[in-house]
Parts: structure tokens; sequence; C-alpha cells
């Protein structure tokens, strides 16, 4: 809460600090429009310690846009993302996605509205379904002839493990 | 930066290196504090601090003990757009409260008027503490209850005459020697210094001290100086303004005795150090 680094104008020392914050800086204060409850609107605050995995910048990205598609996107009759799917959405990136660098989720919605995470990699293919009322993982390893589903939290361990793998 | 309380003003300086001293209250948010209540707020405090600006809102940061060293990386959502950070300022700008929906701080910054001293500071951030205290209350918005307390001065520091450079830390530190084995191609061009040190009060953590020491250049002249930063930041000792403000001590005498410790006699005494 000091002023000084409002008050602070030497451009070398701006820059380096800047520098430093840059990412984080950047995402912190984003805020995005939620289709579903017009009028609202959803802020961002990073509270990083270290780098950010990078590829949370596309996922964001992705969620913004996800978050703003109306109803009947697909053509037909798909509702509008969830305001409570994107909150599960944040409170598994913050659980369990964050502490790996390198993933490469991706985003899509689903015309219940809500939100599938599709991860690749290798053969294997786990994509995890949020939607307000639950949260569900499918896993299928078609190589192996290996494959699972069930609801989130019984599967967290094994989440947990192919996440890894995946990270590598 | 004048060493006072605690130490009963056994040490002063007569040109003390403090450009700016901050005091700052987290408190769970009071979410009814919108613009239009604060803008009421400023109405009863304008004879004192006519100027307002507006300013984005900051992060608050909150010192943990319980969890291991690192903390993991976290997305906050937040739900509609925040009402900002408001300044009201003194007429010469030297004083300023700052007001957002979970945070207050009043700082003193050397602009005409000589270094006040702390108690000063703090008495004086006190006095708005519960002003606003009062306002929260008779507006029916809700209570001020304290969660996380901060105490920061930051100083400018000659980097010195002649030649040196933002390398030479040891003009500035204790605790750098400045000494290489042989073979170093060159001195560093630069150098950032941050320590952290735990502020315990009866056996246990309540706080942290940063000092962060940057390099910097002065604006009017192109001269090296040093900013070196301190902040005591950390739990109130009680769930009320007391409490804070018995942090804000606690951590301002950590603050003062670490400052002449890591800081060198040289500059003591170019600082006209007495006692």
């Amino acid at each position: 809460m000091i002023t000084a680094r409002d008050l602070r104008t030497d451009p070398v020392f701006r820059a380096s600090r800047i520098g430093a914050l840059q990412r984080e800086a950047t995402l912190t204060g984003r805020s995005f429009a939620v289709a579903s409850e017009p009028g609202l609107r959803l802020r961002l605050t990073v509270d990083a310690n270290g780098a950010l995995p990078k590829w949370v910048d596309s996922a964001l990205s992705a969620i913004e846009d996800i978050a703003q598609l109306s109803d009947g996107w697909d053509s037909y009759a798909a509702r509008p993302v969830s305001v409570d799917s994107i909150v599960r959405f944040f409170d598994v990136m913050n659980d369990l996605l964050l502490q790996f660098e390198r993933l490469q989720p991706n985003l899509v919605p689903t015309a219940a509205g809500g939100i599938q995470v599709e991860f690749h990699s290798h053969g294997e293919e786990m994509e995890l379904s949020i939607t307000p009322e639950k949260m569900t993982v499918f896993y299928e390893d078609e190589d192996r002839g290996v494959s699972w589903e069930g609801d989130f939290n019984d599967h967290r361990v094994e989440v947990h493990e192919v996440l890894e793998r995946m990270a590598k | 930066m004048v060493v006072t309380e605690g130490l009963a003003r056994e040490v002063d300086f007569a040109r003390p290196p403090v450009v700016e001293v901050a005091l700052s209250i987290r408190f769970e948010p009071i979410r009814k504090l919108d613009a239009a209540q604060i803008a009421l707020y400023w109405a009863g405090i304008k004879d004192r601090f006519p100027l307002i600006e507006q300013h984005p809102r900051l992060d608050s940061l909150i010192e943990r003990f319980d969890t291991p060293d690192f903390t993991p990386s976290h997305i906050r959502l937040e739900f509609g757009e925040s009402v900002p950070r408001f300044w009201f300022l003194t007429s010469n700008q030297s004083q300023l409260l700052q007001l957002q929906q979970d945070q207050f701080a009043h700082n003193w910054r050397k602009n005409v008027d000589p270094y006040p001293h702390y108690e000063a500071i703090r008495d004086s951030f006190r006095k708005e503490m519960e002003t606003f205290a009062e306002f929260v209350s008779a507006q029916r918005l809700g209570e001020v209850a304290p969660v996380q307390c901060e105490v920061t001065y930051i100083n400018h520091i000659d980097a010195g005459d002649g030649g040196a450079t933002h390398a030479h830390v040891q003009d500035v530190l204790t605790v750098w020697s400045g000494q290489y084995n042989p073979g170093l191609p060159s001195e560093p061009e630069t150098v950032d210094v941050r320590f952290r040190y735990l502020i315990n009060h009866e056996g246990r953590k309540v706080g942290r001290l940063h000092v962060e020491l940057q390099p910097a250049f002065r604006q009017q002249n192109g001269r090296p100086i040093w900013v070196l930063i301190l902040t005591a930041r950390g739990i109130p000792l009680g769930r009320d303004l007391p409490g804070a403000v018995a942090f804000m001590d606690l951590g301002r005498k950590n603050m003062l005795q670490t400052f002449l410790a890591i800081t060198t006699l040289q500059l003591h005494n170019k600082w006209g150090r007495v006692g």
C-alpha cells in the first residue's frame, strides 16, 4: 500500500520492475463478460509465486471466449456456459493444473452449459467434463487398451498420474 | 530513518534518507463501500485532504506461516468490477490517505515537510483510521476487522561520489563484502538485494520484515542512487485497531534495529547520526 511504486519515476528501475512482473501484471485485473449472466463481469487476480506456466495465457483466453458464447452458439439449442462451470474450472486450475509446467489443455464448451477440458499426449486422451452439477472424467489409452471414466473426485489420483505423464 | 520508539530516541539522524513512510491495514472486504460511499467519506475529511485521485485497486499481500515457503501460484476469480483505490491528499501532497474496499493506508512523503518521525505518522494514521471506522459504522456498511497490517519505509541513498556504481553494495550494506576470488572478469553492472526476516512475538511468528535494495537514478541529475525499502507486514496482535497498531510498533522496532545493523557506519555518519 505504498505510493512509492506509483511515485517511483526512475526509468531504469521501473523498467526492470515491470519486466519482472510483466506476465502476472498483465493477467491481474483482466476481466471478462459472461453471456449466461448479462451485466456480470468476472475479474482475475493472479497470486503468482514465480512464473505461471506458459499454457495459462492461452487457457485464459479460451475461457474468456467460451464465457461469451450466447444461447444457441452451436446453431441449435446450446446453452451459454454457466458461471458455476467457470468457477469450477478455476477450482480445477488452482487445485490441480497449475502445478504442471507443460500441459496443452484444449477447452471446449458443451451444449449443456459446461466446459470440457481435453488433454492428448502420446496416444493418451483425457477429458474433464465440468458442469454446474458435477465433474466427470474420461480416460483412454488406445495403444494399451486401457480406459476408465467416472466422477472426478473418485479418480483424482489417476488424473494426477496421467497429467504427470503428459507434462513430462 | 529515525530511531525512536523502544529505543527512546537513543539514535537519531540529522539528515535521514527516508523519503516515504506508509502505514496500512488490510481488513475483510466491505462490499457496501462503493464509490458513492467513498465520496461521502471524503466529504467528511475534505478539509484536511482536499485533493482526490483514483488509482487501480491493489492486491492484498498476506504473510503465511502455516505452509512451506513455496506457495503455489493461484488465480482468483472475483465477481463484478472492483471499486478502485482512492487517494485523498493534503494540499501540499505530502500526506495522503488511500482507501479501497479492503485496505486503508496513510502515507507521509518527503515533499516539503521534514520527516515527522514514526510516532507522529502512526498517531495520525490511528486518528484517520478511527474516523474511517466510525464512518463505516454510522453508514451501516459493516465493520473494519483488520487481518493484516504493514509499515513501509522507503529510503533514497546516494550511491557515492566519483566512480561509485551500483556494483558497490558494500558501501551501503554491512553484510556485503564486495570481495571476490581472483579472476572475476568484471564487476556486476547492477545488483538487487532482498532479505526476509521473521518477526516473532511471544514465541510465535507474526510477521516478516522484507528488505529490498534496488538500483535507481535521480531524475533531476541522473546520478545513481539506491532505493532501500523496508516493509514489516504481519498479523495484527488483536483483531482491532489497537492490535493492528501494536503490530506496527513491533514491526517498526524490528525494522529500525535491522536498518541500523545492515547499513554501514559510514552512511550513519553521513546522515548525521546522533546517539
